[in-house]
Order: C-alpha cells, then structure tokens, then sequence
C-alpha cells in the first residue's frame, strides 16, 4: 500500500481482535443517552464512523453502580436491560467489520448525590474541586460492590455482542483516584504505596478477566499526567503499565491526561494548544511495553496521524473530535484524499462545549453528527428537477446552503458583495491563536469549488439583482451588520466594532477600551489582537467575569494566562451605559456607582450585531421560495448559521 | 369544624367563584417548573406530585407551564402544550387531582426571548431583537405569521386542556413570557401595530385571551399570570403600568381572574426568590391590582406563613393566595391549619436548596425539609408501618439528621433515646442560621425539636456518648450522626501563629471582640462563606473574600442567591478578591499567587483568616461501635458533610430502617 497514510493502514492485533487500521475513535461523552440507556442516536452514530472505515470504536462510559451519577445523561449499565441496548449499537457497528469496546467507569468522587441521593464514593472523603462535595470514604464492603459492579457491567456487554472493555482508569473514574496520592489518603490496604494504590485496579481487572474469559478483549486508559499538586506522573503510570502487562490480563493501553474536574483544558485541548501536546505519555509507556499503546491529543488529520505511528510515539492513534466533523476521515484517508477531509477546528463549541451544558453532542461543521439517521452520510438525495438556486451571501451560512444544495444537483449561484467569502470569519482568524477557526470557511470553499457552484463576488444583491437571475428559489444570507446605536454614544468618532479592528479598517490608539455583552471570542479575540501590537488593552463586561463563555470551549484558562502576559485588564460586573468625548460611563452592577472609564484613545464594542434583513424583507412575496438564515435572520454563533444553511439547502 | 386557633384563618377556607367554576378554598398551588417530564408530557410523577397537594387540601393546582408553540423550549423537560399527546398526561394528572376536590388548570405560556435554542436549534422569537441579558442570546423580530402562530398555539394548547378534563388554563403574560415581553416597552420596540402605546403593546395579549376564550367556552376558567413590577423602572413594567394593563384586561370580560407575579430579564432571582427576600415581598402588587379591578386577585412572592396568607385574605388584598413552596414543603398544610395542627406544619425555609430546577443539569425538584417532595410515588416515601419488633433506638448527635432519624424511628414504634454533646439540639444548622438573614433554616430544627418532644422521645444533651457507654446500655441498634468537623489542613498552609479559626468558631461567636481585617478564604463558594462574611461586617469587621475560582461565591448561581449577594457585598464594604490561590499565612499577612501568571499578591494587616474548606466526617465512633459488633447507621454528615437536604433524607432513611 502506499500513499499519504501508509502505517496508518497496516491492521494490528489487539488480543484476539485484528484491526484493519490504526484508527481509533476512542470514548467520548454525547448526552445521547435516553431514560440512563443507550439511544438509537448512540447506535446510529457509532455507525457512521464504522462506515467511515475505523479500525476500533470505544463506546462513552458505561457506569457500573447506581452510587455513580455525575451528569444528567450517564449510562447506567448496571442492570441487564442494557443488553438488548447494546445489541442495537454492535448489531450495526459490526455490519461494518469494525470491533468495538465499551469502555466501563465508576466516576467516584468526581460526581455528586444530585441525582442519586446517595453519597458519592471516594477512595477519601475529600470533596472534588469541581463538585465540592464530600464523597462517602469507601468501606471494604463498598469496595468489594465497585469490583463486583465492574465485573457484572463487563458480562453485560460481552452479552451486548461487544468485542472487549476499556477501563476508564484516568480522567473521571474511581479507580485514578485510588492510583493517585491527591485523592486517595487511605491507611489500608488500599492506600499508600504504589501497590496498595493499584490494588483496587488489579482486583477489577482480575475480577473481569474471570468472568469474560481469555479471548474478550480488555483495554486500560490510564492517566500519564493529571498536571496537580501530588497527582499521578509518567513514571509512576509507566510502573503501573508495567505491572499490569506482567499480571497478562489485559490487552491493551489507551492513555490520556488531566483529570475532568481540574485540568479538562488538557484532556479536550482547544485550538491554543498544539497538536500532539500529550504524546509523551504512549512514548513513554510504550518503551516500557510491548502490549499496544494507542496515543491520542488533537489529532486533526491522517497525515499527523501517521508520523505518530511512525516515529515510534503509538501502536495505534485515538481520533475523536476529527472524526466527529467528518465521519468519513479514515476512508478519505485510505483513498489518499486528506484534502477532502472536513478538518476539525479543536474550536469545542458544538462538541465538548454543548456537553458542559447537558446538551447533546454536535459540531459546529456538521449538523449530521448526533442526527446521523436524519442528515447523515447518504440521506441526501439528489433532485429530480435541478432548480436554479441564488444565495445572497457567501459567509458559512450562505456557502453550507450552497454546499448542500449544489450537492442536491441543483445549479448554485452564489452571491457576495465582499471580494473575500467566508462572512465574519475572515476576521476572526486574523487573531493569531484563532487561526484554526478559519478551517471553517476552507472547508466549505473546498466543496464550493469541487461542486462547481457559481460564485460571484463583488456583487451587491439588490432585489433586481437577484430577479434578474429568474431564480427557483432564493436563499438569503446576508448576516449582520454592526450595531452602532446600542450604547448613547457608540457612534462617536473614537469607537470602532470589532471587524472594524481586526480587519485594519480602523487602526486603534495607544489607550483602548473592549466593552464586551458577547462573553466570548469576540471580545477577548480584539483585545488578545490589539495589545499584541502595543495597545494597553482593557476589556469591560457587565458578566462575572470576562469571557464567560471561554469556560465551557475550554480556551479560558489559556486565554487568561495570554492576557496577564499581555497585560490586558479585565474588568467585570460594571454595564457601560453612555459614551461621549473623554468619558465612558458605566454603572457597577451591585453597588449602583456609576464609574468613568475614559478617556481613552479607542472604543472597541464586543456587542450584539443587528440582523442585515433589507433584502429579505424585500423579496418577501416576490419570491416562491425564500429562504432567510444564519445572521440575518439574528446575529448568532456560527453554528445556528450552518444549522439553517443545511435546512435550506436541503428544504429547496 | 371551627375552634379559636383557627378562626384567624377561617377566611383561608372560603369557597372562591372563578367564572362558573368554584375553588373550594383560597389555596393555589401556582404553576412551577419540576424537570419530572417524560417526552414533554405529564407523568405518573406528575400525578404522584399534585395528588399530595390536593390530598393535603389545597383548592386550585396550576400546573407546570405548557408551552403553546414548537418554536419555545425553554427548558428540556418543559411540557409540550401543543402537541396532541398532552392529554393523556393531562387526564392523568387530573384524575388524581380532581378526586381530592380542587380545581386544576394548565398554564399556557411561550417563553419568547427567555427561551433557549439549545433544544430547538431555531432562533428564539420576541417583539424587538432586544438581547436577553442572562443568556446574552439574540432573539429574531417576529413577524406578522410568527404572531398568528402563537395565537393560534394559544388556541390550540387551551383546546388541548380542555381535551385533557381540565378546569381551565392560565394564560402566562407574568415572567418569563413573550406576552410579557410584548406588553413591556423595555423589550417591545416595534414600529407595527403591536408595540407603541399601550392599546398596541395590550394587542396580542388581548388576541390571545379572545382565541383561547373562543376555544374553551365560557364554562371553562380563563385566568391571567401578569408581572406587576418588572424592577427595571427605566423602561419596564413598574407597578402602576401593571394596574394600568390589568385594567382593560379586566374590562373587556374575558378573563375570570388575575394572578400577579413580578420581575423580568433583569430580575430573575426575583422570580425564585431565596432567604435574601422577605416573605410576601411581592403581595402589595397584588393588592394593588385587586384595588383597580372587579375579579378574583391572587397574590404571590414567598407567601409560606399561614398568618401572612389569612391576613391577606381577611384585609381583601387578595383573593387567593399562592403558597407554592410552603406546599412543596409541607402538601398538608391546609388540612392542617383547618385540623388546628398549626404547629404540625413542616415549614419552608425559602432556601432553595433543594430547589434548583434552573440549573443545566436539569435536577428535578424537590425539598430540603421534605425529602418525599417530588417522590411521592417512591416505596421508599410510603407510609411509615411500625417496625415488627419495637426496639431501643440510641441515636447519638442531635443535628437534623438524628433528630429526623429519631422522630421517624419514634413513629414507628421503636423507643428512642436521642444524645447531643453540646447542651441544644440543631447541629450546624443553629450556626448556619446564625447567619444575618439566615435565621429562617432553624425554623428546620426548631420544627423537629417540636415534634420529638410531642413524640416523648428521650433527650439527652450535653453527654458525650463513648463506646463504653453504648457498650453498657446495650441498645438494639445505634445511629451514629455526630455530623462533621473542620478538616486537618496541608501543612504548610498556615503558620502557627497565623490568626486562623474555622467558620463554626465565628458563627460561635469564637472570634476576637474588637474587630479588625478578616480575611475568608473561601474553597467552596456556597452560603457558608457569604455567612461567614456578613456576621463579620456586622461586628464591625473589614471582611475581604479570597477564592481561586472566576469569581466569589461560585455555588450561589444555582439558589440564585448571588446576585444579592453581591449586592450586599459591595453595599456592607466586603472586598471580592477573586482568581487568587492562598500559598501560605502567616502571623499578619495572607500571601497567595494569582491562578493565570503565578504573580505573588499579599494582603497585609489581617487580624483574622477564615479557612472555609470543606469539612471532614466525625466517624470514629461508628467504626468503632462497628468493630466492636453493635447494629450502627449513620446518616448526614457524619457519612460526608455535604448539606441539611441530605442530612435530613439520610436521617429519614435510617429512621425507616432501623
């Protein structure tokens, strides 16, 4: 074989499983789960990965006892109704030649009594940084119920037609906090040394092993750094790794880093860090084994993928957030077509973002993901009358409308009245840490170019213009337009909007005020921009805190560490409220004051945009088929635009 | 049935006309979101949830707001009001309902701007695109089909209920309520017929109260949720705009009667207000609308003390009185007061606790002084039967866990014998309540003191119970629930002659007298730090706040007490100093780094550390009893020192095992 990718296809023995290839999409949360079970939407898509060539698929968590409940919608595999569940996920799964694993966890204290009532339990009572409640400190009758909840959850997916089990020994399970000193402080046989630590592991492992027999495969996902204060390190991990093959029970190591409730910045890490960041953890547990490692942290295309196999880092390379944009990235990769690849952005709004929140998974790119059975691979069918189709606007709305359609067979004219497509994001990208955003808009561009959609730039759509196209139908996606009456004095000579900044249209003064509504890049983006050119930057936010939003896409951490190099004041709680020459007034949220925050040299405003409707409202009932989207129907984040570009381009 | 202590509230138990309809009584269970729907439809638990209510004689039940169009959802598990499939979950709900003779009635209600597109994926509907301030989303202008859609939904969802057996509906134009948002020029700023002067801004509320009248009849009730004061006096809804609405509203004759909430996008924690507010903070809205107009006028806003509600009632400032937490906490409240078993009634303590339906992780409701709210049909809440075997019962640590414990074990037959260390029962709950503002949560424990001593359940307090002593009495079983302690600190942490003490010491009192600069060093962000914080400003302290996270007071968000607490931080002088990890104190100075660039930040001139961290089990002498073979529970804190919802649940759990 040969090509872009050539390792990357060479099949591996896992135990008694033959991988096709060295792909795996490792486990993952979805908030897919229905009444605490596996939903058809899990099975479906899990599916489409399968059919988009995967060698190994690993399941999200299946919880094995009723005292573990962190988050809304956990499985909870510890009662056999789960089988018939999983049937309907390996039944499909396996239609495609692909094995998968279910991966089984207790989170332990990383989770609360909310929906239990019940104590969590720990190997300490030492409360969570995150849940900040105190988990019950097991009992050895306690113990002795977590092995046997492992032990009854891995019957159940053996019964399930499930290939092997991953166990979740890293970033949120039971069994991390018993390897690690930051949580487990127990004076029993359970605590202290490295042996005692491991002991609860090797219990569970051995208690598996001697229910599923030899040939069911068992992997282990242990933590190589969990980056606090006396956590686990490599060394230690690398010792773990070591006694467990000598044990020969087990068959494989997947690896991760951080923990879920501290670092998750690091586990899911954001376009501010780079690609491979974690690699040092199968690299160094995989001198020390000979049992397959598989490698995992941003793996964004096959290309990487592959110079981790072949300089030695993995046996095998976990790809998740890459093959949740496009779930076709291994068979792309096969056929040597890396560039058709709809690359991930690591931006973690739809994905990681929407888990935080207690929403189902999705991707900003791809509405299919979560909805295969509606919008997935093969459900769009091409037309039976071609219509000739005019879209007004050539930001991601307008171009996924395009896509969609041009792909339908229909004839796409596609109109901007900018000399560059891609609305907004040609600006957002100019800020050097959101570079990757800008995949977005390649992406699309891509597809524009390979459907052969006629794209006319530099055009102005009036009503007449469009008309003049005899169009079938129309779509209308002509986004937003600043907001320079929102604020008594935001039209004044010295404030600027954001784009206004990022595309050089105004150069800012030495002295510069952000006032942010948004809570998220917009206004950390423009400040992170400016003071990198020299500008003492100040950010103003009535929210708690700037960047409110950053939290849940994991970039606040990193963002704040940029900010205080770059000296970037952030000021929260206060709501700007006039503007004018030498002032800008702003009330404190809590105290009533009014506070002046000028003079300064420059006015950024990180706020509401206003939908740009005028020509929907014009063409309103002279079209048969209109169709408004994205901004202009109101400024939102990019993925309600390509949500609605999808609808359209689908609906005409 | 009639004697003196309840002839105050005689006027509670007057019928009330509503259209044709007749409410028994003057009680409402007002319409509150629970998260128990299954598919967006009313369920068994639903039914389980209203049932008590009725049983325990409330006489008119609104039920959780049924959203009347597919473009509103607000919250995942919200009821789908237009959707066919409502009715079974109606019938459901109104069989168990009607069978205790109140009247029920869906809430029709469309969350506009307020919603979420999370669910959807649609953009959100209201008058203007005005931005919501809370989830800082843009919503879309409606246009002229939007609006005929929703008042056709209107339409459709009252059909719907009536399908169902209903009473009648409640049209929602209060909180959270696009009909609100239309009739308010702070988020109506449309140049069409439906926003301008307020015979336009009245417009869909008007379209919508004819569309559903013409569907119901006029046998079925059609009320109306208004807000009376939005508290955004620069452009809202203020108390005389809502008397001014409320009017023609009333005039044209459609609507059989006005419940009067308050508050708006700027005011949420109005709309679930907490200890931070006083009861009945909103009532004089109500009164004010019953002065303005002919019908029935319900009142509302942390209405939970009975005095309250019959006063207003006697004085005619309300018609009916909603007292839905007092409800949640206590279903039998009115069988009660009308039995004379005043005291009887398990008070609300207006804490949300347990109450944080708000949250994403979509926690389903329930009480912190009612565990069985909200898992009425749960075996585990059944009846109490009386243990097969009557047993000595030692329950050792008089908190709100073994006093639960001891008053349920009491009730089923078991003899009791309750310990307390210290010389008064209540545990940590008397030093949460020494809080300022916080008092209202011995109202937990006075309750339970009351009713162990009713029960004649054995107390002793001020006895320290040792092994040797359980070892002699010999008691067929112990529950252990000695609570929790303050935590063995990592060293290096606190110099030894840093000025450090724990938040039970200053509760306590246990603090110098001549105040200083304190400074809290807060690792939970809950109500203890906030209490801790305002005793102390109190006393004349200068109280600065130091936590890691983003901001102070991270757990508030979901009782949504932070907003007020951050009012009264700035207005008491506290210094929030957020983003800082404390590294060492010393004698005189808190020295920490801030959590981004590991800058060293000191504060100097402290005469006072706080050290609010999370407490530690106080087990040992459940092992110990444990090892030594003795039958022992435990419950509360004393398993992990968590807060009084558990503790109480716990103690009620071991109180029906034992």
């Amino acid at each position: 074989m040969s090509g872009q990718a050539r390792m990357l296809f060479t099949p591996l023995k896992v135990g008694n499983l033959t991988l096709a290839n060295r792909l795996v999409f490792s486990a993952h949360l979805t908030n897919y789960a229905e009444d605490f079970l596996p939903s058809e939407r899990h099975a479906y898509y899990y599916r489409e990965r399968a059919r988009g060539g995967v060698g190994l698929i690993i399941t999200e968590e299946q919880s094995t006892h009723p005292t573990d409940h962190p988050y809304e919608k956990l499985i909870h595999a510890f009662h056999p109704k789960v089988i018939p569940y999983y049937r309907r996920i390996t039944d499909l799964v396996h239609a495609e030649n692909t094995p998968i694993l279910a991966q089984i966890n207790h989170n332990g204290g990383q989770s609360s009594g909310m929906f239990t009532r019940l104590p969590a339990w720990a190997p300490s009572a030492l409360a969570d940084p995150l849940f900040r409640e105190v988990p019950k400190a097991v009992e050895h009758d306690d113990i002795a119920e977590i092995i046997a909840g492992y032990a009854q959850v891995a019957e159940y997916t053996q019964q399930g037609n499930f290939d092997g089990v991953e166990l979740q020994c890293s970033h949120s399970s039971i069994v991390r906090q018993f390897l690690s000193r930051n949580t487990n402080h127990r004076s029993d046989g359970y605590g202290g040394s490295l042996e005692n630590r491991m002991r609860l592991l090797r219990e569970i492992i051995a208690a598996i092993r001697a229910v599923v027999g030899r040939s069911y495969v068992i992997s282990v996902r242990l933590c190589g750094d969990e980056l606090i204060r006396d956590g686990i390190t490599i060394d230690e991990t690398v010792e773990v790794a070591r006694i467990l093959e000598a044990d020969g029970h087990i068959d494989c190591i997947n690896t991760s880093i951080g923990t879920a409730t501290q670092t998750l910045y690091m586990i899911e890490a954001s376009m501010r860090i780079p690609p491979n960041y974690a690699l040092f953890i199968p690299s160094a547990i995989r001198k020390a084994v000979r049992l397959p490692v598989i490698g995992v942290g941003r793996v964004k295309d096959p290309i990487q993928a592959e110079r981790i196999l072949t300089e030695g880092h993995a046996d095998l390379v976990g790809v998740v957030r890459a093959q949740i944009a496009d779930p076709e990235f291994a068979r792309k990769a096969r056929e040597n077509r890396a560039e058709d690849i709809r690359l991930c952005l690591s931006c973690n709004q739809e994905c990681v973002g929407r888990m935080g929140l207690n929403r189902w998974m999705g991707c900003i790119e791809t509405p299919a993901t979560g909805q295969e059975k509606l919008y997935g691979v093969g459900t769009l069918k091409p037309v039976e009358t071609a219509k000739k189709v005019v879209v007004v606007g050539g930001g991601p709305a307008g171009l996924k409308a395009a896509t969609i359609a041009a792909r339908r067979g229909h004839k796409v004219v596609l109109l901007e009245k900018e000399p560059l497509l891609g609305g907004q994001v040609v600006w957002a990208v100019r800020v050097t840490s959101r570079a990757e955003f800008g995949d977005i808009v390649r992406n699309l561009l891509h597809e524009i170019e390979q459907l052969g959609v006629e794209v006319r730039t530099g055009v102005i759509a009036t009503p007449e213009v469009v008309l003049a196209e005899k169009p079938d139908a129309v779509v209308v996606a002509t986004g937003s337009t600043a907001d320079r009456n929102a604020i008594p004095g935001s039209d004044g000579p010295q404030v600027a909007d954001v784009i206004d900044i990022l595309s050089g249209e105004v150069k800012p003064g030495k002295k510069v005020l952000v006032i942010d509504r948004l809570g998220f890049h917009e206004a950390t983006s423009v400040a992170e921009y400016m003071a990198e050119q020299g500008c003492e930057v100040e950010v103003v936010t009535p929210t708690l805190y700037v960047g409110q939003d950053l939290g849940v896409t994991l970039d606040l951490e990193n963002w704040y560490r940029l900010a205080r190099r770059l000296n970037i004041r952030c000021t929260p709680n206060h709501s700007v409220l006039s503007i004018s020459e030498g002032t800008v007034m702003a009330l404190h949220n809590y105290s009533g004051q009014m506070v002046n925050f000028g003079p300064v040299d420059t006015i950024v405003l990180a706020i509401h945009r206003r939908a740009e409707h005028g020509l929907y409202d014009q063409l309103k009932g002279r079209v048969r088929s209109l169709h408004r989207i994205g901004d202009c129907v109101s400024p939102r984040r990019a993925h309600a635009a390509i949500i609605e570009g999808e609808k359209a381009g689908r609906a005409i | 049935m009639s004697n003196d202590s309840t002839m105050p509230f005689e006027g509670l138990f007057a019928p009330l006309s509503l259209g044709k309809k007749t409410a028994p009584n003057r009680f409402v269970f007002a319409a509150h979101q629970t998260n128990f729907a299954v598919h967006h439809r009313f369920e068994k638990r639903h039914a389980d949830y209203y049932a008590a209510r009725a049983a325990g004689g409330v006489g008119l039940i609104v039920l959780e707001g049924s959203v009347v169009h597919v473009s509103d959802t607000p919250y995942e598990y919200v009821i789908a009001g237009y959707d066919p499939q409502v009715v079974e979950g109606y019938q459901l709900v109104r069989a168990a309902v009607h069978r205790h003779g109140a009247l029920v009635l869906a809430q029709l209600t469309h969350s506009g701007m307020q919603g979420s597109s999370h669910y959807s994926q649609q953009p959100l509907w209201a008058p203007s695109p005005v931005p919501e301030v809370n989830s800082r989303e843009l919503p879309k202008e409606m246009e002229p089909e939007d609006i005929n859609a929703l008042i056709d939904g209107f339409a459709q969802a009252a059909r719907l209920a009536l399908e169902g057996g209903l009473d009648g509906v409640e049209i929602n134009a209060g909180q959270d309520s696009v009909l609100r948002q239309f009739l308010s020029p702070l988020t109506n700023q449309r140049g069409d017929e439906y926003g301008g002067d307020l015979a336009n801004r009245l417009r869909l509320v008007r379209d919508v109260i004819s569309a559903v009248r013409g569907q119901v009849g006029s046998g079925a009730i059609v009320g109306l949720r208004l807000s009376g004061d939005e508290y955004a006096p620069w452009a809202g809804i203020k108390p005389e705009d809502a008397v001014a609405i409320a009017q023609p509203l009333a005039k044209d004759g459609q609507i059989d009667f006005i419940s009067v909430t308050s508050g708006s996008i700027y005011s949420g924690h109005v709309t679930r207000p907490g200890l931070f507010m006083p009861p009945g903070f909103a009532t004089h809205l109500a009164a004010q609308i019953k002065a303005a107009v002919s019908l029935p006028v319900f009142a509302q806003g942390s209405i939970v003390d009975s005095e309250m509600a019959a006063a207003l009632i006697n004085e005619q400032k309300a018609d009916a009185v909603e007292m839905t937490r007092a409800l949640i906490a206590d279903p039998d409240l009115p069988n009660k007061l009308r039995q004379g078993q005043v005291d009887d009634i398990r008070p609300c303590l207006l804490s949300n606790q347990d109450n944080i339906i708000g949250i994403v992780q979509n926690a389903r409701l329930s009480c912190v002084n009612n565990p069985a709210a909200g898992y009425e049909g749960d075996p585990e809440f059944a009846p109490l039967t009386r243990a097969p075997v009557p047993h000595q019962v030692m329950v050792i640590g008089g908190g709100p866990a073994g006093m639960e414990a001891a008053r349920v074990a009491t009730l089923r037959g078991h003899t009791v014998t309750l310990y307390e260390q210290s010389h008064h029962l209540g545990g940590a709950v008397r030093l949460a309540a020494a809080a300022p503002g916080r008092e209202r949560l011995a109202l937990a424990v006075d309750w339970l003191e009351k009713q162990l001593r009713k029960l004649g359940v054995t107390i002793k307090t001020g006895v320290e119970v040792t092994p040797e002593m359980v070892q002699k009495i010999a008691p067929e079983a112990v529950i252990a629930t000695l609570g929790g302690k303050p935590r063995q600190r990592p060293p290096g942490l606190f110099q030894e002659t840093a000025p450090l003490v724990n938040p039970r010491q200053v509760l306590s009192g246990e603090v110098p007298d001549e105040a200083g600069k304190a400074v809290i060093l807060d690792a939970i962000g809950d109500v203890i730090g906030m209490g801790v914080a305002e005793w102390l400003t109190e006393r004349g302290w200068q109280v600065e706040v130091v936590t890691s996270d983003m901001f102070v007071g991270q757990k508030l968000t979901a009782s949504l007490e932070l907003t007020p607490w951050n009012q009264r931080a700035c207005a008491k002088g506290v210094a929030l100093r957020p983003q800082i990890e404390v590294q060492r104190v010393t004698a005189h100075t808190v020295i920490g780094v801030d959590i981004f660039d590991r800058q060293e930040i000191t504060i100097d001139d402290v005469d006072l550390v706080i050290d609010v961290a999370n407490e530690a089990p106080n087990e040992e002498l459940y092992f110990a009893l444990k090892q030594a073979g003795v039958r022992v529970f435990r419950a509360g804190d004393a398993i992990a020192p968590r807060y009084m919802a558990q503790a109480i649940l716990e103690g009620y759990r071991v109180g029906r095992e034992v």
